[in-house]
C-alpha cells in the first residue's frame, strides 16, 4: 500500500507548506505591529515502522513557534507613556475582565478614566506606591492595580531636610552678648544674615531668617527666626516670638573647619510644618567675606500635576509644576523560564502555559530583567527579507509535494489500467 | 541583524540628523544675539545600534560668566558716580572759567584792590559789590546743583530698586520653569540663556554672585552675601526722601531686611549702580557741599565787622556777606547749607536801598549803630577798612577738617583746592569707570569666544550632517532595491 502512502505523504507535505505560508502571511501582515513576535513553522518528520525490504512513507508534522524571546528594535517616539523593553521581561496588562496577560506592546495612552491602555485595548498594571514600597510576590501578581494617571490635582510636601554651608568672615568684629540676635532685643547686631524658603504642612512658604554672629574668636552663634514674626519697619528685631533654634558653631583655628565637637546640624520646627534638620557641616571660617556656598531645602508648595515621567526602573513619577517629582506607581516586569513557549493570544499578548513555566514578577534593571525605556516602542521582529525567502521556499516545497501526489496518482492509474 | 532592522536604523539616523540640523539652524539664528550660547545636541547609540538624540546642552563657562557679571557691576557702580560728578562739574565749571567760586573770589579781590586805590570813586565800589553779589549767587547756585544731584541720585536709587524688584520677579518665573523643565528632562537651554541675561541686568544694579543647585535652580546673593533670590525673590525696599538737607544722609536700601547701603549698613554692597548712587548721594556730594559751606562761612567771617569801641563790647556782625542767621556770625565750625543762604547785605546794595560807601566806611551790619562804623569822619579818602579786608582775604584762616581739604588756607586757596578736589574725584572715578568698562568688554569677548556661536563651525557641522543624511537615505534606497529584487523573484 505504499503508493497510497506516497499520496498521503504528498498531502501532508502540502499541508505543512501551506501552514508555513500561513505564518509567513501573518508575519508579513504584522511586520509593522509593535510588540509582535515573529511566528515560525517548525517541521517534524513522521516515520512509520517499516519491515525490511518494504518502505512505507510517513509524513511531516508542523508546529508553529513564536520567537517571543527575540528582541525587537526600539523605535523612539515623543510620548513618555510609550514603553519599550530592552532585554528580558514583559509588562503585565489586563483585559476588561481582569484576566492578566503579558505583553511587550507598549503603546499606552490614558483612557477617559486616566488608566493607561495600549493599542490592543489592554490595561497596564503596576504597584500603587501611595501604600508604601511594593514587595513583589514571586510567581504572583497580587497587589497590582491599574496604572492611573489621574492623581490628586494638588500636592504639598513639608520641608524636612536642608543643607546650608557658607564661609563666615574670620576677621569680623565680636558682638557683645547682650546684642546677640538670640537675645531678640531691638539692639541686636549680627555679622551676616541669609534667608531660606521652607514649606509648612500645607505648602505655605515659611521664610527663615538665619543670623550668624561672632561671639568670640572661632565661635559663632547661629539663630533662626521666622521672617513672618519680624518687627515692622526697617529693623527686624525684636521678633514677636523667640528664635526657632539657636546654636553655637566652634571652628578649628588651624583649619577653619568646624571642630569635631561643634554643632553640625540645626534641628528646628518649621511653624505649622515638619521638623527640619539643617545640615551645617560644610560651614567654614576663613578670612574672606561672607559667602554662601550651598543652600538647599526640600519640600514644595502646592502645585498641580504638570506631566508624568517614567524612569528606567519602571517608577512612574508625577511631576508637579513646582518641579517636585513624586513616585506614584512602580511598573513591574514579569518573566517566565521559557518565553518561547508562551501561548500567543490576539492583541500581542501572551499567557503562561505549562511548557513556559510560572510567571515571576520583578523590577526593571534587576534580577536579569530588561530595562523599561520610556518614549520608545519595540518594533515587530519580522524581517521582510527572510519572510520573502521563506515564501519562495514554501512555494517550491508545495509544488514538489504536489508533484509527488500527482506521480502517485498517475501510477495508480497505470495499475488500474492493467486489467481490461 | 536583518534588512528590516537596517531600515529602522537608517530611519533613526535620518531622524537624529534632522534634529541635529534643527539645532544647527537655531545656532545660526542666534549667532548675532550676544546673550545666546551655542547649543549642542547630545546623541547616543541605543542598545540596538540606532542613534538617538538624548538632550540639548549649551556651551557655558561659569568662571568667565562670573567675571563678566562682576565687571559689569563694578563698571555700572563707577559709571553712576561719574555721571553724578560730571553733572556737578558741568554746572560749576573749572577755575579757568569765571563761574566757579574760586574765580569769583579772585575777581572780588581784584575789584576791592581797585577800589582801595581810589576809595572816593563809588563806581569802583559798585564794581566790588557786583562781584560780591556774583559770588554769593554762584555759591547759592552751586548748592542748588549739589542738592539737585543728590536728589536725582535718590530718585535714581528708587527707580533702580523698582527695576530690581521687577527683574527678580522675572527671574523667579524663569527659574521655576527651569526647575520644572530640568525635572522632566525638557530642553531648558534657551531659558538658561534668558536667566543669564536677567542676571547680567541685575548685576548692573547690584553686585551679585549666583550659586546653582542640583535641580538647576539658582540662588542669588549680593556681593556682600545677602540673599537676593532663593526659590522666591526677596524684597528690596527703599524709601526715597523728598528734599534732602545739606548734611542729611538719605535712607538706606534694604535687601531681605538687611541694610546694604549707607554708613549703618550691616552687609554693605560693594558694586552696582545702587552702590555708586548711594556713594554719590551720601559721600561725594556731602563732602563737596561742606566745602562750599566752608567757603561761605569763610566769606561771612572775613567780611564781618567788629565793634570799633575801645574796648570792644559788641560781638562781630556779618558785613558785606550775610546769611539767615544774622546778626550773629556763623562761628568756627561747619554750618550745613550755609552756601545756600549766603547773600550780600541789603545795606550796601543800592538796588535794595543800601549805600555803596558803607563798603569803605563800615556800618553795613547795622547802619543805626555807630559802633560798627570804621570811618567815623566820613573822609572820602579813607582806605584803612578796605586794606584790612584785603589782608583778611589773603590771610590763612581755619576750616573744618571734615571737608577733606587743608584745615588752614586762605579763602582763595581753599576754594581753588575745592575745585581741584572735585576735579580729581571726577578724574579718579572716570578712569576707574573706563578701566571697568574695558574689563567688561574683555570679559564679554572671552565669554562670547567660549560660549558664542562660530558660524564657520556651524557650517562645517552642517556639511557633516548633510553627508550623514545623504548616506542614510542612500542606505534606505539600497535596501528598498534589495527587497524589490526578492519580490520580483516570487512568481
Amino acid at each position: 500500500m505504499s503508493l497510497y502512502g506516497v499520496m498521503r505523504t504528498g498531502v501532508s507535505g502540502m499541508n505543512a507548506q501551506s501552514n508555513r505560508l500561513a505564518t509567513v502571511a501573518d508575519n508579513i501582515a504584522n511586520s509593522s505591529t509593535n510588540g509582535y513576535k515573529r511566528a515560525s513553522t517548525e517541521f517534524a518528520s513522521m516515520l512509520i515502522n517499516t519491515v525490511s525490504g518494504e518502505y512505507t512513507s510517513g509524513g511531516v508534522n508542523t508546529r508553529v513557534r513564536y520567537n517571543v524571546g527575540e528582541q525587537g528594535n526600539l523605535s523612539y517616539t515623543s510620548s513618555v507613556t510609550d514603553l519599550g523593553i530592552a532585554g528580558n521581561g514583559f509588562m503585565i496588562v489586563t483585559d476588561g475582565n481582569g484576566t492578566p496577560f503579558l505583553t511587550r506592546a507598549g503603546s499606552f495612552v490614558p483612557d477617559g478614566n486616566g488608566n493607561l491602555v495600549n493599542a490592543a485595548g489592554f490595561y497596564l498594571m503596576g504597584y500603587d506606591l501611595s501604600n508604601g514600597a511594593p514587595a513583589p510576590v514571586a510567581g504572583g501578581i497580587n497587589g497590582l492595580s491599574l496604572v492611573n494617571l489621574k492623581q490628586t490635582a494638588l500636592k504639598a510636601t513639608p520641608s524636612t531636610a536642608g543643607v546650608f554651608s557658607a564661609n563666615l568672615p574670620a576677621s569680623a568684629a565680636i558682638v557683645a552678648a547682650a546684642n546677640l540676635p538670640s537675645a531678640n532685643a531691638a539692639t541686636a547686631t549680627y555679622t551676616a544674615k541669609s534667608s531660606l524658603v521652607t514649606y509648612d504642612n500645607l505648602g505655605k512658604e515659611v521664610t527663615l531668617d538665619v543670623y550668624y554672629t561672632k561671639t568670640a574668636d572661632n565661635t559663632w552663634e547661629v539663630a533662626v527666626y521666622n521672617k513672618a514674626d519680624a518687627a515692622a519697619g526697617t529693623n527686624s528685631f525684636p521678633y514677636s516670638s523667640a528664635a526657632l533654634s539657636t546654636g553655637t558653631l566652634d571652628f578649628d583655628p588651624a583649619t577653619g573647619a568646624l571642630t569635631p565637637a561643634s554643632l553640625k546640624s540645626l534641628t528646628l520646627a518649621v511653624p505649622g510644618g515638619a521638623t527640619l534638620t539643617l545640615d551645617m557641616k560644610g560651614m567654614v571660617q576663613l578670612a574672606a567675606d561672607y559667602k554662601v556656598l550651598d543652600a538647599t531645602v526640600n519640600g514644595n508648595a502646592p502645585s498641580s500635576v504638570d506631566r508624568i515621567e517614567i524612569d528606567n526602573d519602571g517608577t512612574l513619577y508625577t511631576v508637579y509644576e513646582s518641579g517636585a517629582r513624586v513616585a506614584t506607581f512602580k511598573i513591574p516586569l514579569a518573566d517566565v523560564p521559557s518565553p518561547d513557549n508562551l501561548t500567543a493570544l490576539p492583541g500581542n499578548v501572551f499567557m503562561p502555559s505549562t511548557e513556559s513555566g510560572a510567571v515571576q514578577v520583578g523590577f526593571s534593571t534587576a534580577g536579569g530583567l530588561g530595562t523599561i525605556v520610556s518614549g520608545a516602542l519595540e518594533s515587530s521582529t519580522v524581517d521582510l527579507a527572510s519572510e520573502l525567502t521563506s515564501m519562495i521556499e514554501s512555494q517550491r516545497g508545495y509544488t514538489a509535494n504536489s508533484k509527488v501526489f500527482q506521480t502517485g496518482s498517475e501510477l495508480l492509474d497505470v495499475l488500474v489500467n492493467l486489467k481490461r | 541583524m536583518s534588512l528590516t532592522s537596517a531600515i529602522r536604523t537608517a530611519q533613526s539616523s535620518l531622524h537624529t540628523t534632522s534634529t541635529q540640523t534643527a539645532i544647527t539652524s537655531r545656532n545660526v539664528a542666534g549667532a548675532s544675539d550676544p546673550g545666546y550660547s551655542r547649543k549642542i545636541a547630545v546623541v547616543t547609540t541605543g542598545p540596538d545600534g540606532a542613534s538617538r538624540m538624548l538632550s540639548v546642552k549649551r556651551a557655558a563657562d561659569k568662571s568667565l560668566f562670573d567675571a563678566m557679571i562682576g565687571a559689569t557691576s563694578r563698571a555700572s557702580g563707577q559709571q553712576a558716580l561719574v555721571d553724578g560728578l560730571n553733572a556737578l562739574e558741568g554746572t560749576l565749571g573749572d577755575p579757568e572759567n569765571d563761574r566757579s567760586p574760586a574765580a569769583l573770589i579772585g575777581a572780588l579781590n581784584d575789584a576791592l584792590q581797585l577800589y582801595s586805590a581810589t576809595p572816593g570813586d563809588l563806581s569802583l565800589a559798585q564794581g566790588a559789590v557786583s562781584r560780591a553779589k556774583d559770588l554769593a549767587r554762584a555759591l547759592n547756585d552751586a548748592t542748588g546743583a549739589v542738592q539737585g544731584v543728590r536728589q536725582q541720585a535718590d530718585q535714581d536709587m528708587a527707580s533702580s530698586v523698582d527695576k530690581l524688584n521687577g527683574l527678580l520677579k522675572d527671574f523667579q518665573s524663569v527659574n521655576t520653569a527651569i526647575v520644572v523643565g530640568t525635572h522632566s528632562g525638557a530642553d531648558v537651554t534657551d531659558k538658561l540663556d534668558t536667566r543669564d541675561k536677567l542676571l547680567s541686568q541685575i548685576s548692573e544694579i547690584v553686585g551679585v554672585s549666583m550659586v546653582t543647585r542640583g535641580d538647576n535652580s539658582a540662588v542669588i546673593y549680593t556681593d556682600s552675601g545677602v540673599t537676593l533670590f532663593e526659590t522666591t525673590a526677596r524684597a528690596v525696599t527703599f524709601a526715597p526722601s523728598t528734599g534732602l538737607g545739606a548734611a542729611q544722609t538719605g535712607n538706606a536700601v534694604y535687601i531681605d531686611g538687611v541694610p546694604v547701603t549707607g554708613s549703618s549698613a550691616t552687609m554693605p554692597i560693594r558694586s552696582g549702580s545702587l552702590q555708586g548712587l548711594a556713594s554719590l548721594r551720601d559721600d561725594a556730594t556731602v563732602a563737596y557741599q561742606s566745602q562750599l559751606d566752608e567757603i561761605a562761612r569763610g566769606l561771612i567771617n572775613t567780611f564781618a565787622e567788629s565793634d570799633q569801641g575801645v574796648p570792644p563790647t559788641l560781638p562781630d556782625a556779618p558785613g558785606l556777606f550775610t546769611y539767615a542767621g544774622a546778626p550773629a556770625t556763623p562761628g568756627g565750625s561747619w554750618v550745613p547749607g550755609l552756601a545756600g543762604s549766603i547773600q550780600i547785605n541789603a545795606n550796601v546794595d543800592p538796588a535794595q536801598g543800601g549805600s555803596l560807601a558803607r563798603l569803605r566806611d563800615g556800618g553795613i551790619s547795622n547802619p543805626g549803630n555807630p559802633a560798627y562804623v570804621y570811618n567815623s569822619t566820613g573822609a572820602a579818602g579813607y582806605s584803612a577798612r578796605l586794606s584790612q579786608l584785603l589782608d583778611k582775604v589773603g590771610a590763612a584762616q581755619s576750616f573744618d577738617p571734615a571737608t577733606g581739604l587743608d584745615a588752614s588756607a586762605s579763602l582763595g586757596a581753599f576754594s581753588a583746592a575745592s575745585v581741584s578736589w572735585l576735579e580729581s574725584e571726577r578724574k579718579d572715578a572716570s578712569s576707574a569707570a573706563d578701566y571697568s568698562s574695558t574689563l567688561v568688554a574683555h570679559a564679554s569677548d572671552a565669554l562670547s569666544n567660549a560660549t558664542g556661536v562660530n558660524l564657520d563651525d556651524e557650517m562645517s557641522q552642517l556639511l557633516d550632517l548633510e553627508k550623514s543624511y545623504q548616506a542614510s537615505s542612500k542606505l534606505l534606497a539600497v535596501i528598498d532595491e534589495m527587497l524589490a529584487g526578492f519580490i520580483a523573484g516570487i512568481r
